[in-house]
């Protein structure tokens, strides 16, 4: 026993005395580590605002507006002659998903943007925290439009990566000449908050107010003709009418993609498309699922009817650009498109004084959508 | 002082903890991927090896032998804190980089293996060139295999450039690369150590 | 129960702890000779992981950071395992010889173990709930198992193999779980 007590004894006199150096040591150590940690975190805030004394965080800064973009965390830059402006952390979907941070000055001036995460495809997605696209961003104003190819050039390959990167800047530089116009006397705005179209699925009825705005609809799903060519179903058809005269036809096409998808196919009298919307789609996020954003559906907008509908660079001289990594994804939406706008034409051709189409006794040619073994 | 000199190069060569005992493996190959990392992960082992080697050295005689390995763990757990708070309050580059290893130094088997089997018995001054050797001799095999990692994998070698990016070879930076690299370095060393002994017996 | 399964795999596959972190190569290389010492140390692992973590980290939660003594973090968590191992150890001579004679022996081996205290510190710098951490030292010590297997697996093979001389013994080896660390970089992309 008296063997036992003093083993423990010897066992606590050890453990105690070391605990106490590395009190010590800890001690020491402290201010040193905890300069280290505040360095690192504000070191992204720094480059933005060198000349900024400090950083303040943000509590009440408004969210986004954009279900696909977050605001992580808000910083106001200080120095001694008041505030610089404000620091937004953003975070949002581009072709996978990018972490930004976005500075702008007290005069709605943006700073250069620094990227802080981003998981796109190296060497494609990733070329938009590289020089020259990210340099773009510096100088432009909170209020200019952000649009690809008029006051931002994208990136070839890239478009997705470009077009979230530039909406998530617009967004945070938005609100942050907002708040600091609001609590810091910052340079008032010009224009109304940026509408972000929201890369989602949607319902028939917002589609058909998407393409047509405010017209009436009528049900005309029983005039449609339902052939099941290629796997491909109508599930129902709304005429459209401006007053008396009929603006077009909507018809609801199910069909396979990747997986399965339901696309609204708005054709207009004249033989062009009113537009496409995607409905429903069970593809696969960040592949087809891409159908749903505005930049590959705002494609077959105007797109006439009698186009091949072929899918490039599947065919060579196709007229219908696959989305990046999801080709058979494309082969689908085009087949599903061009088979809802023939019908669509037909309708309006037989019954509503439409333009026909050239006679072909043949149905066109279709997209070959390679099937699983 | 044929003594040292022996005892110190023990640790180098004849009984490298890595290449030869095969202790001590794990913070090895993890970290090589850069000659900084190795030179560094090197020097904070050999500084826990060699406080603990000195302390339970100097306190030898009065450790009980029933409770010998905890208070080892005790001397050595307490030198790895103070080396990692150490390395995050004045290195914290390679503090961030070399990570959850800097704990890990407290279960290196060289550490725990050398204390129990040669520092409790020995006195201070053999105990201070044990390991000195040994540290060095973990380090320099951290090194060399960092070396040849960094400059195959990244083109680098200390972040200085010296093969154009587009020559380099993932694999070697990746983990696959690591176990490559360091079979490699064993088989060296045992042709070595074998060429050694011939040399020694020819004499 | 999703985020779970991702846990798991990750911690199992993607980020294998021996092939792809290189913690826990002494037993690797040590224990690997045999599929049945394999299987022994294997399970011993498993049950000592997530013991530890069980213990260790209520007490860094509960304990250690409550009291602002983090900086005590190693030398708490080292004295814990091996306190833990010693328990088990004891326990399982008494009430299950058995079993002791079977796996007991590794136990000892197990302390110094960098796997676990590499899991143990893990699941504090990742910030995982309580639940997720066994989840995770689960995965990481059957990644642990499954390697070691694998591996023993392969060595029985390289007995009977012509190698060549210089790289017989320990180089061969060494080269032989390279390639198993390539194919295991396969899982990486598993969980998008």
């Amino acid at each position: 026993m008296k063997s036992m007590v003093k083993l423990s004894a010897t066992l606590a006199a050890f453990t105690v005395s070391a605990s106490l150096c590395l009190a010590l040591v800890h001690l020491y150590t402290k201010p040193y580590i905890d300069a280290n940690a505040e360095r690192a975190q504000t070191a992204g805030l720094r480059q933005i605002f060198p000349d900024a004394a400090g950083f303040d965080p943000v509590t009440d800064f408004p969210a986004s507006g954009s279900s696909s973009i977050t605001f992580n965390k808000a910083y106001i830059a200080r120095s001694e002659n008041g505030v610089l402006g404000a620091v937004v952390m953003a975070t949002g979907a581009t072709y996978k998903s990018s972490t930004l941070l976005v500075g702008t000055g007290i005069d709605r001036v943006l700073k250069p943007v620094v990227f802080i995460e981003n998981t796109d495809t190296a060497g494609l997605g990733t070329k938009t925290a590289e020089s020259p696209f990210i340099d773009q961003f510096a100088g432009k104003t909170a209020d200019d439009s952000f649009v690809l190819g008029e006051d931002l050039d994208g990136i070839s390959g890239a478009t997705i990566s470009a077009r979230g990167v530039s909406r998530i800047v617009q967004l945070a530089a938005y609100h942050s000449g907002a708040y600091l116009a609001e609590h810091h006397g910052g340079k008032a705005g010009t224009g109304a908050a940026p509408v972000v179209k929201e890369a989602a699925p949607m319902s028939v009825e917002d589609a058909l107010a998407d393409i047509w705005g405010d017209l009436d609809t009528a049900d005309v799903s029983d005039a449609i003709e339902n052939t099941i060519e290629r796997s491909i179903l109508f599930d129902g058809a709304w005429l459209v009418r401006d007053s008396d005269e009929v603006a077009g036809v909507a018809i609801l096409a199910r069909g396979q993609t990747y997986k399965a998808s339901a696309i609204l196919v708005a054709v207009r009298p004249d033989r062009t498309l009113a537009g496409i919307r995607i409905i429903e789609t069970t593809d696969t996020k960040n592949y087809g699922y891409a159908m749903v954003e505005p930049d590959f559906y705002e494609l077959f907008t105007g797109k006439p009817v009698d186009d091949p509908y072929l899918v490039a660079p599947t065919v060579s001289d196709g007229d219908v650009d696959a989305i990046s990594g999801a080709t058979i994804s494309t082969l689908g939406v085009a087949n599903m498109v061009k088979i809802a706008a023939w019908e669509g034409s037909r309708y309006l051709a037989e019954n509503h004084g439409g333009m026909p189409g050239a006679d072909r006794s043949d149905p066109f040619v279709l997209n070959e959508i390679p099937q699983w073994e | 002082m044929k003594n040292y000199k022996e005892l110190f190069t023990n640790g180098i060569v004849r009984e490298n903890p890595l290449l030869t005992l095969m202790i001590g493996l794990c913070s090895g190959l993890a970290i090589t991927t850069s000659v900084e990392n190795g030179i560094g992960m090197g020097l904070a082992m050999t500084f826990v090896l060699l406080m603990s080697e000195l302390i339970i050295s100097l306190f030898r005689k009065l450790i009980p032998s029933a409770v010998r390995i905890p208070i080892f763990i005790v001397v050595i757990a307490s030198f790895t804190t103070i080396v990692d708070l150490m390395m995050k309050a004045f290195l914290p580059e390679l503090s961030g980089s070399l990570g959850v290893f800097i704990p890990l130094i407290v279960v290196n088997c060289i550490i725990m293996g050398r204390v129990e089997s040669f520092a409790s018995k020995k006195p201070l001054d053999l105990v201070v060139f044990d390991s000195l050797g040994m540290g060095l001799g973990y380090a320099w095999v951290l090194a060399g295999i960092s070396a040849v990692r960094e400059l195959l994998g990244a083109g680098t070698l200390l972040g200085f450039r010296l093969i154009p990016e587009s020559y380099t070879m993932g694999f070697f930076a990746k983990s696959p690369g690591g176990f490559f690299v360091f079979g490699m370095f064993i088989a060296v060393n045992m042709l070595l150590k074998k060429r050694l002994a011939e040399g020694g017996s020819a004499q | 129960m999703n985020e779970l399964v991702k846990i798991f795999l990750s911690a199992m596959l993607i980020e294998n702890i021996v092939l792809m972190r290189f913690l826990g190569l002494c037993p690797f290389i040590g224990m690997s000779t045999d599929i049945k010492k394999s299987t022994g140390m294997g399970v011993a692992v498993i049950f000592v992981t997530v013991l530890a973590t069980a213990v260790t980290w209520p007490v860094y939660n509960g304990l250690l950071k409550p009291l602002d003594l983090e900086f005590l973090q190693i030398l708490v968590f080292i004295l814990v395992i091996a306190s833990l191992v010693q328990l088990v150890e004891f326990y399982l001579k008494k009430s299950a010889p058995a079993l002791y004679s079977s796996m007991g022996v590794y136990l000892a081996l197990i302390t110094t173990n960098c796997a676990i205290l590499a899991v143990t510190f893990d699941v504090i710098i990742k910030g995982y709930s309580f639940i997720e951490s066994l989840v995770y030292a689960v995965g990481v010590a059957c990644g642990f198992f499954l390697s070691l297997i694998l591996l023993a697996g392969i060595r029985e093979r390289l007995k009977i193999a012509p190698v060549p001389a210089f790289l017989k013994g320990m180089p061969i080896l060494f080269v032989a779980a390279g390639l198993l660390a390539m194919a295991f970089g396969g899982f990486d992309g598993l969980i998008k």
